[in-house]
């Protein structure tokens, strides 16, 4: 049950924003994208650390707040030089959750096979 | 195993937990922002394929509503004639009335006269980007066989491409803006189909003229054959000019004025 929790979590923060009405001006939209997209890889990347027990607090928490800097930051160099590396930053970003989301799927799978 | 224990072997779930209330908040102002943009845009979706869609729904609606208006302007100038119909005094100012809104280009025209079309060379043109402009129509060779033909004694003059047809009227602009030409701020595209009414043979042998417009059409040989085709027409017809007709700047001078 405990393991829902971060969800629990998605769903306030998620509530409190919507509630709040808050946006941004379009000229940010895409970085906002791309910084949402940096937070779901560090923490899909913390569930799946934790998992194997190898998560530390302080790498978690800066890997949060570097990589949604970083990639918002690479994403406006990008668009400064005419380079879309913003896409860069989606396909890296990307392609690890995806990475992470299957290890924390092949972890609870082969739990359940061993807790029969 | 209690619920205390299991808490304290897994602390790191609490502090995913807490990062995940901020991805939480992020991903509602960037949800919040984006329905935010289409909804100020008017535009579903900011995806290159959707906005393609969004631009065709809207041509097709612009397309509407220009027939709309047309019925509409249809539907005015049947009243002013039921209108008419009623006493000699109404009925004078009707046909007045008529005849001024056909000066003006606001009623469907028809005669005889020319058929001019213009098309993009269906030659391969040449790499180079100045001679590349040879091959292509634009807003000048649009603007300059109209102003030939009323030269020569055209009444009454409308352009058309596949889409549709624009009416040349006494403040009618061609021009190019970003690559397309439009005609009363609609956008055509080549082939352009220029109609006029007047004298068919003086229309057809000044634009023939040699010297003429479209003996100096381009500078490369052979080019004008193939871009530019006239013909001439017994019954040609004409529709009513359908852009806006309303001035903000301009206003009548009053009957006392003129009198002064």
């Amino acid at each position: 049950m405990i393991a829902l929790l971060p969800l629990v979590g998605l769903a306030i923060g998620f509530a409190i924003i919507y509630g709040a009405n808050l946006t941004v001006s379009a000229d940010f939209a895409s970085y906002l994208s791309l910084a949402t997209l940096a937070g779901l890889d560090a923490v899909i990347g913390g569930v799946r650390a934790g998992l194997e027990e190898k998560f530390k607090a302080d790498i978690f928490v800066s890997g949060f707040l570097v990589n949604t800097l970083l990639a918002v930051l690479l994403a406006y160099i990008g668009e400064q030089i005419g380079v879309e590396l913003f896409l860069a930053a989606v396909v890296a970003l990307g392609g690890r959750v995806f990475l992470n989301l299957s290890l924390i799927r092949r972890y609870w799978l082969t739990k359940i096979a061993l807790s029969k | 195993m209690s619920i205390a224990i299991e808490l304290k072997r897994n602390k790191w779930i609490w502090q995913i937990t807490l990062l995940s209330v901020v991805l939480g908040m992020l991903l509602a102002a960037a949800l919040k922002t984006q329905q935010n943009i289409k909804r100020v845009s008017g535009i579903p979706t900011t995806r290159a394929s959707g906005l393609v869609q969004a631009l065709l729904d809207e041509k097709d609606r612009n397309k509407g509503l220009r027939n709309e208006i047309t019925d509409l302007r249809a539907k005015v100038d049947g009243y002013e004639q039921a209108l008419g119909e009623g006493t000699t005094r109404t009925g004078v100012l009707s046909e007045e009335l008529q005849k001024a809104k056909f000066l003006a280009g606001l009623t469907p025209a028809e005669g005889s006269g020319v058929e001019v079309t213009l098309l993009d060379s269906p030659k391969n043109p040449p790499a180079d980007p100045e001679l590349r402009q040879e091959y292509i129509i634009h807003d000048l060779d649009l603007r300059n066989f109209v102003n030939e033909l009323l030269a020569n004694g055209a009444e009454v003059v409308a352009i058309s491409d596949l889409d549709g047809t624009q009416r040349i009227i006494s403040k009618t602009p061609i021009r190019c803006v970003s690559g397309v030409i439009r005609v009363n701020d609609v956008p055509m595209a080549a082939p352009f189909t220029i109609h006029a009414i007047g004298p068919p043979h003086n229309l057809e042998s000044a634009l023939r003229l040699p010297g003429g417009i479209i003996d100096q059409f381009r500078i490369i040989e052979g080019l004008a054959r193939n871009m530019v085709k006239v013909k001439r027409r017994d019954h040609v017809v004409i529709p009513a000019y359908s852009g806006s007709t309303s001035f903000i700047y301009t206003s009548m001078p009053s009957a006392e004025g003129k009198r002064k």
